[in-house]
Formats: C-alpha cells, structure tokens, sequence
C-alpha cells in the first residue's frame, strides 16, 4: 500500500514538472509584449527604449533559460513571483481567490453526485420503463450544451424573465450570506450541468453491468429483498467507475470554471487568468495554470486512493 | 359663464400662488446629495499612473480622483480648473495662477511646488508619461510663489492649453509622493473622489471627497465599481437594476435600450475605425494604390452591416464636424467609387488578381465584423487573393509598434480635441503610427509644425485644411468611418451629460455630477 502510494506521489511530482517547464516555454512564445502593456497599452506611444528599460525592470532581457530556473526555484520555495502589472504577489492573489473557485467546484460536484447516482440508479431500476429514456434524454442535453451556453439560459430564464436570481457578480459570504447565496446559484448549476449528467449515465450503466451479474441472482434467490439488494451489493460495486468519472470530472470542472467565472463575473482563479492573457502577465499565467495542474493531479490521486479503499483487490495487488 | 364669488375668489388664490412661485425655477428640486452608485465596467483598470495613458475605463478612475490645470466644460469648452486664471505676456510664457483653498486627498493643500513637479514628472523620460512628448516643448517651471506658476516654453505652442487640460497632465500630490507614496498602487488627487478600498479584479470603490473645492459636487457618497466582462450580460445587469450604469453598450443594444423607460443611453461618435496601410510593403509603397483602397470600400455598406446603420462615414480627415477646425469643403472626398479605384491601380501598374494581401485584424466584433466585409468588398474589387489575419489585442498592440503588418484593422479615438494630434500620428517619428512604419512627408511636417505654432485660430483652420488635403493625396489609411459609443444607466440616475465630438469619450469624468433621484 505505502509504496502505491509512494509511487503515485513519485508520478504526480514529475507530472506537474513537466507541466510547469511545457507551461512556460509556450507561453514565452506567445506573440505581445507585457513591457507594451504596461506602459499603457491602446494609447502607448512608448519608445523602443522605454520598452527596453520596463523590460529589465522586469526581468524579461534576460535569456529565457535563465529566467525560467530563476522562476522555477521560486516556486520551489513557494515564492511564484510578482504581477508583472502592479508587484502583487502572485501566491496572495491565488490564495484569495481559490476559495471564491472551490465555492463554485465543490457544491457542483457535491449537486452532480447525490443528484447524478440516484438519478441513474433510478433510471437503471426502471429501465425500459418510461422514466429511463426520459432520464437519459435530460442527460444528453445536460451533457451536449456547452458549459456556457447552459449558463446564458440559466440567466435569462432566472434572472430576465423571472427575475429571481441576479445575473452576475459576487458578494462575499460573510458580508451578506443571502446574497450570497443567490449569487452562487446560477454559477453553480451551470458548473455543475454537465457533470451531472456524466454520473448519471456512468452509474446507469455500471448498475446494469453489476445487477446482471451472478451474485446478485444468487442474492435473489436467497430471499433478500430487492432494497438491500441494489444498496448493499450492486451499488456498492457500481459506484467503483462512478468514483473514477467523479474525480475526472472534479478536473475538467476547473476547466469549465473558466466559462462561468466570465460568464458570471465571479472573482476566481481562472477570472484572474483570464485577465493576465490579456496583459501577458507572465508570473500570473504561470502561476494560476500551475495550481490548475497541482490541483488536478491531486484529485487524481485522491481518487485512485478512494479507489483503492472501496476496492480491496487494488490494495492487495 | 356666471362669474360666482367662489370662482373669484379661486381665481384670486391662483394668481396669488402663481405669483408667489418665482420664476425660473425648474420643476425638479435641486440634487439631493448622498447615495450609492453600482457601476460596471468594461474591464478592469490596468494601473493607477495618472500620467500614463492606460485606456478609457482606467480613465473613469484617473479623471475622477486628479484635476488639471485647466477643464474642459460641458460644451466642450476650456475654462479653468486648478488654474483660476492664466497670462502670456509673450508667445512663450505662460503665468498660472493655482485656485486658492484647495487640498489633495492625503490633506496637503496645492502649491506651485506640486505643479513644478507633476509636469516635470511628465517629461522625465523615467516615467513613460505618455504625454511626454507633447510637453518636451517646455524648457522651464518656475515657482514664483506657492499660488503662481511661470512655464516657459522652446517655442510658441497654439496647443499649449489643450495640453494642460489633457487627461494625462493631471496634478500630482508631490508631498505624499515624495514621502513614500506610490503612484501604482494608490493615489492622492485632488478631485471630487478618493481610491477607496479596491480588490484587483474584483471591486473598487471612489469614496467622496468631503472637502472638494466645487461645491455642490459630489452628490454620491460612494460609486462601486466592478467588471461585466460580457457585452450581454452587462447590459442584462443594467435591465435588471444589478448595477445602475454601465459603460460600453454595443450597437445592438442601443435600440432596445432607447426603448426601456426605466434606462437612458447616450450615444456619441468619439471613436473611430481605419485600415493602417504600411507604406514599406508593396503594394502600399505607392500613395496611388493607398487611395485606390480608399475609392474601392464601400463605407455605407460596412455601416449598414456591421453597425446596424449607425455610423458616420469619413469625409476626408479625423477631425470631427462641428470642431472649429472642420473642412467642410473637403467632406466627401471619400466616396465610393470603384471606377476610380481600378483607375489609379492601372495607373500605378498594380493588378489586383496577382496581389497578395494580408489582412490583419483582433477578433473583437468591433474589428472583425468590419474586417470581414471589407475582405468581400475588396474581392469583388479584384483582390482575389486577399487573406484575413486573426490576432488577439496585445498581438495588435505590438504590431503598431513595430509595424509588422501590411495592411491592418484597427479602431481608436483622438487622442485630444486639438487638432495638432496629427502630429502624434503623421508627423516623421509621430509615435502613434508614422515612426513603426517610417512614414515621412516633409510637406506634410511644416504644415504641421506651422500649425502648431501659430496662435490665430482662423489661420490654424485653414492651415488644417491644408493638412487634411495632404493626407488624402498621401492616404496613409483607408479612412473609414467614426463609430457610436454609448453608455446606459437607470432613469433614477441623473446628471450625466455626453461632452460632444471628440470629448465623447471623456464624459465619465464627469461622475460627479450625477445624483440619485
């Protein structure tokens, strides 16, 4: 057990490596000049070499190699360095706004899984009846509209027509807990739309592939009820591919965290990213994807552990 | 009619009241000070240098929390600001004398000395200022005493008061500066709003400035600011009442808005689109085939398209009608005439079906929408090979500066009302196209220069003119038309005035006139 885990760690560790220098020499490749921007953008009227002077200031005439290990031992020490905009440090602002992230990731992963598994086991114990198509037809559409498409219907359902909801912003939680609470819930239903309808149809057809299975007959036949049976042993199996999909879909979550962060003006992570491609930011692009990447090798790695906690012949393997 | 005592009576009373009220006052009350205004923006401020140039929302900030010199009114009008009153005694000097009583934000009052140092901060090449060179024509400050300033000046400059009622000469608190303050993170102004407490990228907030020195303004206590990155969404948030005014309504909006009786907008044309053609490449080195290109677009069309109709097509040059320095009898100069087109390229022995041209323009639907018409039009003129180029704004913005392009799609407003920004431009080494791509034209700078020096107006006029007939000879860009800008807000907002012309763009300066009804 400790060295799967030992070894995973290993793994994740080189992963986010990799990541980090691929991260870096691309963007560096990217066409536009923060010094550019920083001297005021649209209406720069800056001379070659002002830009040069900004440039030092910041550290950019320096070989790219150079600044590259020059960063990388920063982050080594927990130091990723400094807007290239304003000085603010990059690690503060992340740690600001992550929570503002995970208010929007954990309650949608939290509503696609007690929604999505009971969903697709009731779909699955009802199958060929009238509830199983109707069920996989909501999926379908749930999982085919675009994350931000959801979340321009969302708004001009709840919030145009029947004014309900607010259409955008963010009010910190300790300030107004009402407001915000009605500020997260359209950012959160679009988050969570799609993933929802993924565990849904993964537990569906898990359900179907364990409740065929030999076991169960014999479970049947030796008088239990059908309750005990779906809980006790066809779930507790089909949940096992369940939980692979979820820590996956945790993942591409922070993805589609980017949409609805613009969408809804929602003050997260990936609305800083956002805002730093359009400076060419450096420290800030590089500092947002890299926790993009560390968190979703953790969720991997949560996940495999998880897996290997529900199931036993993993750990003994 | 039988006249009763009652009627009489009622009639006397009526009288009586009518003449009590005095005349002339408006129906409504005067503005009731106090009150919150949520404001969304564009996008967020890129930084808080008040003498750097970072784009109009960041203006919204800069104008609000520092003052110049002198002010444009509300008609559009130089009138003093920080400088009650001014003399010339000669063509090169200028004697300011500051507005008695008046503090920055961190408590200290202005003195020459605050003067002296935010104009000399503006041309010291250290801060980039972006007005830098415009005020390189001064050669000294000089402190007089705390409320007289004497400027002298390398040579006469009929700009010279635009210049220090531009937005990016703003006076600097030199004393909280000097002792630690830093111009990139906070700031100490003079004007009706302070910087209040602010999260990058999230709020801000403008906090009245109780000791303002034009009474009755402010009338908010406090404005909170915050993007809407969205186009859509912004102005949902405006229908809604989420926010109560909100900058940057897109054309499409514009109609539906003007329908709401709970919204007002205000539309202005302070912006304008080209195509920068770059005379180092062919086919652009020929000033035949620049204004072949300006004959071969149909601006009528690309408004009807790509704007809902509503634009106004160039005549000839930039400056606007209405300007004192507008030459109407230049106006339409531009038509759309492909015959003349195709004969000025036969002329300069280029054909269309064996040029290549790339065409490079951002994919905002400001740009792109446009772009895309225009490559059609100049398809059915004859370039069949012409390419269209996506880029994304900082692409754009280095390519202004180094001039990597052959031909480009591009949008922006006048720097300033004075016509003298053709230098800035079109003069050799104008730093706002003429330099990334060595345009030079020497009939073109003496105008300019002679222009800029003269002080008789009505001799400026005509020596603009002139400027303008130049550039349709030369066409260093297909002209093409200003485009509208509108902002929106809540009808229980008032106070708002657009400032005309080329001000448009600045009227969110004005945000302390606006009050809650």
């Amino acid at each position: 057990m400790w060295i799967y885990l030992l070894r995973r760690f290993g793994l994740a560790a080189a992963l986010l490596w990799v990541v980090a220098t691929v991260l870096f020499f691309s963007i560096h490749v990217l066409p536009g000049d923060p010094a550019l921007l920083i001297l005021g953008g649209d209406a720069a009227q800056a001379t070659p070499e002002q830009l040069r002077r900004v440039r030092a200031r910041l550290g950019l005439e320096r070989p790219l190699p150079v600044q590259y290990l020059s960063w990388l031992a920063g982050v080594a020490q927990g130091d990723l360095g400094t807007s290239l905009l304003d000085d603010r440090p990059v690690a503060r602002d992340l740690a600001n706004r992550l929570p503002r992230t995970l208010q929007l990731v954990i309650p949608a992963t939290v509503l696609a899984v007690t929604l999505g598994i009971p969903l697709g086991t009731f779909a699955a114990r009802r199958r060929g009846r009238l509830a199983d198509p109707a069920a996989s037809a909501a999926a379908l559409a749930g999982f085919s509209m675009p994350v931000f498409v959801v979340g321009m219907l969302l708004v001009l359902v709840f919030s145009l027509q029947l004014g309900w909801l607010p259409p955008t912003g963010y009010v910190e939680p300790g300030e107004d807990l009402g407001g915000f609470l009605r500020h997260l819930a359209l950012p959160v239903l679009a988050l969570a739309a799609a993933p929802l309808a993924t565990v849904m149809r993964m537990t569906r057809s898990s359900y179907l592939d364990e409740a065929g299975r030999d076991f169960v007959r014999t479970a049947r036949a030796k008088g239990l009820g059908e309750g005990r049976i779906a809980r006790r042993h066809v779930l507790r199996n089909a949940l096992l591919p369940v939980a692979a999909v979820v820590g996956l879909q945790v993942g591409s979550m922070f993805a589609g965290a980017v949409l609805v962060e613009h969408i809804f003006s929602w003050p997260g992570v990936n609305a800083l990213l956002l805002n730093a491609l359009g400076t060419r930011d450096y420290p800030v692009i590089q500092g947002v994807v890299l926790l993009g990447s560390a968190l979703f090798v953790l969720v991997n790695l949560v996940t495999d552990l998880c897996y290997a906690v529900l199931n036993p012949r993993i750990r003994h393997a | 009619m039988q006249t009763s005592p009652a009627r009489i009576v009622l009639g006397l009373l009526v009288t009586l009241a009518l003449l009590a009220a005095p005349a002339g006052r408006p129906v409504a009350a005067a503005p009731k000070p106090g009150g919150v205004l949520k404001l969304a923006l564009l996008r967020d401020p890129t930084g808080w240098d008040p003498h750097i140039n970072y784009g109009a929302t960041t203006y919204t900030f800069q104008a609000n929390i520092y003052e110049t010199l002198l002010r444009y009114s509300l008609k559009g009008t130089l009138e003093p600001g920080l400088a009650v009153g001014w003399e010339t005694p000669n063509p090169t000097t200028y004697v300011l004398h500051l507005r008695p009583g008046v503090r920055f934000h961190s408590g200290n009052p202005l003195t020459a000395d605050d003067v002296k140092w935010s104009l000399e901060r503006i041309v010291d090449p250290a801060t980039n200022a972006t007005r830098a060179k415009e005020f390189a024509v001064i050669e000294g400050i000089t402190v007089v005493d705390p409320g007289t300033v004497r400027i002298a000046l390398r040579q006469p400059s009929a700009p010279f008061p635009d210049l220090l009622a531009a937005a990016e000469a703003v006076i600097v608190d030199a004393r909280w500066a000097r002792g630690g303050g830093d111009l990139r993170k906070a700031a100490s102004g003079t004007g009706p709003f302070k910087l209040g407490p602010y999260e990058t990228g999230v709020r801000y907030t403008l906090v009245k400035n109780p000791d303002y020195w034009e009474a009755p303004y402010p009338y908010l206590d406090r404005i909170e600011l915050s993007t809407i990155a969205k186009d859509d969404v912004r102005v949902q948030a405006l229908r809604t009442g989420s926010v109560d005014f909100a900058e940057y309504i897109p054309w499409q909006e514009i109609a539906a808005l003007q329908r709401d009786p709970n919204v007002r907008v205000h539309v202005g044309y302070d912006t304008f689109n080209v195509i920068r053609l770059n005379p180092k490449r062919p086919p652009f080195d020929q000033p035949k085939v620049r204004q072949a290109l300006n004959y071969l677009v149909d601006r009528k069309e690309i408004i009807d398209l790509a704007w809902g109709g509503i634009g106004k097509p160039f005549g000839a040059g930039l400056i606007p009608e209405g300007h004192w320095a507008f030459p109407r009898a230049l106006q339409g100069t531009w038509t759309h005439d492909p015959a003349r087109g195709r004969q000025l390229l036969a002329e300069a022995g280029v054909n269309p079906a064996a040029t290549r041209l790339a065409f490079d323009s951002t994919t905002l639907s400001v740009h792109m929408d446009e772009a895309q018409i225009i490559v059609t039009q100049l398809q059915k003129a004859g370039f069949s090979q012409i390419e269209l180029r996506p880029m994304d704004v900082p692409t754009q913005q280095r390519k202004r500066v180094t001039g990597e392009y052959q031909m480009m799609m591009d949008g922006f407003s006048l720097p300033w009302p004075d016509p003298d920004f053709y230098s800035s431009f079109f003069a050799t080494g104008g730093a706002s196209y003429a330099r990334a791509v060595d345009f030079s034209d020497p009939v073109l700078d003496r105008l300019l220069t002679d222009a800029r020096t003269t002080p008789d107006q009505g001799r400026r006029a005509a020596l603009y003119a002139q400027v303008e007939r130049r550039l349709t000879e030369l066409a260093p860009w297909v002209f093409l038309h200003w485009r509208p800008q509108a902002e929106a807000h809540r009808a229980a907002v008032g106070g708002y005035t657009r400032l005309p012309g080329a001000l448009g763009n600045k009227s969110l300066g004005g945000l302390k006139y606006l009050y809650r009804e």
